[in-house]
């Protein structure tokens, strides 16, 4: 019955999610991000320099971006796919503002982390939007609104407090440079060892055995699927077969040789992991849904 | 024979490690649909302490129909009652409930323009708004959330596990047919 239930709600479910576009965003070029062209560098440049102040000061990130259309997205919606995709705000206080504005849909909206609530609430962010900036647009001037907006946006944040500096250098997850090593650890080092080991026995079902046992130790640590078990158990009879036969055959040491050599010649892993942009990035804050926005 | 019991001993062990951490892992995804779920409730609470200062505001309004508030706020009681002691499609249905008649209540709020007129009442409609997009962005973490672990057990063979441990599958928040109709805030 719950089954029934389920399914049926699942069904239900499905128009709506089908509503609403796949998005995809270009990357940031910085604090200021004029999509729609309406802005002169010289407004660019002042909009920043207010941000940049900001995160100097309280470290919260401001993100001022312009679109030409919001591609039949609620405002709301696309201000916080944007704002997670892009990370902006610090991780652990989601101090990130986005201020955008859609010029195609005349739609205006600040989107607030839930770190910054207590400082533009929505209701504040839609006095912003609707008291502030849309009276500049009114007139035609979106430089001025937007300024305006965001030097607003700025004094509602200067009581945040500046975090430390090295709050959050290495990124989530586990370095690529620290797995490849650990590669290339395993396999001019430890490789030749266990092949010396499992080589000594004339049995091949130790192999099988260690393999298995990787196996579970990679699906549990790794989320690899636990199909990965059984290829890597016929691997590891595979192995100890070869390695015992060869063992008999007194070729162990060209095993050992042949395996430092090999891999030990590894080349250095470059300088910085980037490439040439100049924009950092933000500092993956993510968003709730919060803020408010207006129409002109 | 003795080669042979070790053999077997090891895969008794091989397989106590694999279902000990299929389990740890549904259990820690059921958790995450719990705790996505709590979030959901908490953007509820919100979005329904609003009501009682709304309902304040229209009646002072005299020909406002009763009837239209008064279902909120029984709609909301109901609510309250279901987070007591709802199952989690009760609550689901409860908060459907409340989320319909306030939606009436705010339809019928645009034909009075003397109300929209008032100070206070754009604030509060701003705040309104606020919460509507907070809830519809903690939905969809929510079902998302619920679709992983609605996979999760029914993927071969983590479904073994899951069944042998009891392990349900989950309901999506499902939408609101009157929620594509919320009103929207004019301000000419």
């Amino acid at each position: 019955m719950k089954k029934l239930f389920n399914s049926l709600v699942l069904l239900g479910l499905f128009p709506v999610a089908l509503a609403q576009a796949q998005l995809s965003f270009p990357e940031p070029t910085g604090f200021v991000n004029d999509f729609a062209n309406i802005l002169s560098p010289a407004a660019e440049q002042s909009i920043a320099s207010v941000i940049e102040a900001l995160q100097e000061k309280t470290s919260a990130e401001v993100a001022v971006v312009t679109v030409q259309s919001l591609e039949g997205n609620d405002v709301n919606y696309y201000a916080v796919e944007l704002g997670r995709a892009w990370g902006i705000g610090n991780a652990e206080r989601d101090d990130g503002v986005l201020f955008l504005t859609a010029i195609d849909d005349r739609q205006t909206y600040i989107a607030t982390g839930y770190g910054v609530e207590a400082f533009i609430t929505d209701a504040q962010a839609f006095w912003i939007t609707d008291q502030v900036v849309v009276p500049f647009f009114r007139n035609g001037d979106y430089e001025g609104g937007i300024l305006a907006g965001t030097e607003k946006i700025a004094a509602a944040l200067e009581g945040l407090e500046k975090l430390p500096e090295n709050s959050s250098d290495f990124g989530e997850g586990f370095p690529v440079e620290v797995f490849i090593f650990f590669v290339f650890f395993f396999f001019s080092f430890v490789l030749p060892w266990v092949i010396a080991v499992l080589g000594r026995s004339k049995r091949w079902w130790p192999g099988g055995i260690v393999g298995g046992i990787m196996g579970v130790l990679l699906a549990a640590l790794f989320s690899i699927t636990f199909f990965i078990i059984l290829p890597l158990a016929l691997f590891g009879f595979l192995f100890d077969y070869l390695a015992s036969k060869n063992y008999k055959s007194g070729k162990d040491r060209w095993w050992t040789g042949g395996g430092s050599s090999g891999w030990g010649g590894g080349s250095s892993f470059g300088g910085g992991s980037s490439g040439g942009s100049s924009f950092g990035g933000f500092s993956g804050g993510s968003f709730g849904g919060g803020g408010g926005g207006s129409s002109w | 024979m003795k080669k042979g019991l070790l053999a077997l001993l090891a895969l008794i062990v091989l397989g106590g490690f694999w279902l000990a951490s299929v389990y740890n892992s549904l259990v820690s995804a059921e958790l995450s649909v719990d705790e996505s779920w709590s979030q959901v409730q908490v953007q509820y609470q919100r979005r329904f302490d609003l009501i009682p200062n709304l309902v304040e505001t229209v009646k002072g309004v005299a020909d406002f129909e009763r009837s239209t508030y008064e279902a909120v706020t029984a709609a909301r009681s109901a609510w309250a009652q279901s987070l007591q002691s709802g199952t989690r499609t009760e609550q689901i249905a409860a908060t459907n409930a409340v989320d319909s008649a306030l939606s009436r209540l705010l339809v019928t709020v645009e034909n009075y323009p003397q109300l929209k007129a008032q100070e206070n009442f754009s604030t509060l409609q701003a705040q309104i708004e606020g919460t509507e997009n907070r809830i519809a962005t903690v939905r969809r973490d929510f079902n998302a959330v619920v679709r992983t672990y609605n996979e999760k057990i029914r993927r071969v063979p983590t479904n073994l596990v899951a069944a042998v441990f009891g392990f349900e599958p989950e309901a999506f928040f499902e939408s609101n047919e009157g929620a594509a109709d919320a009103p929207q805030v004019n301000f000419e």
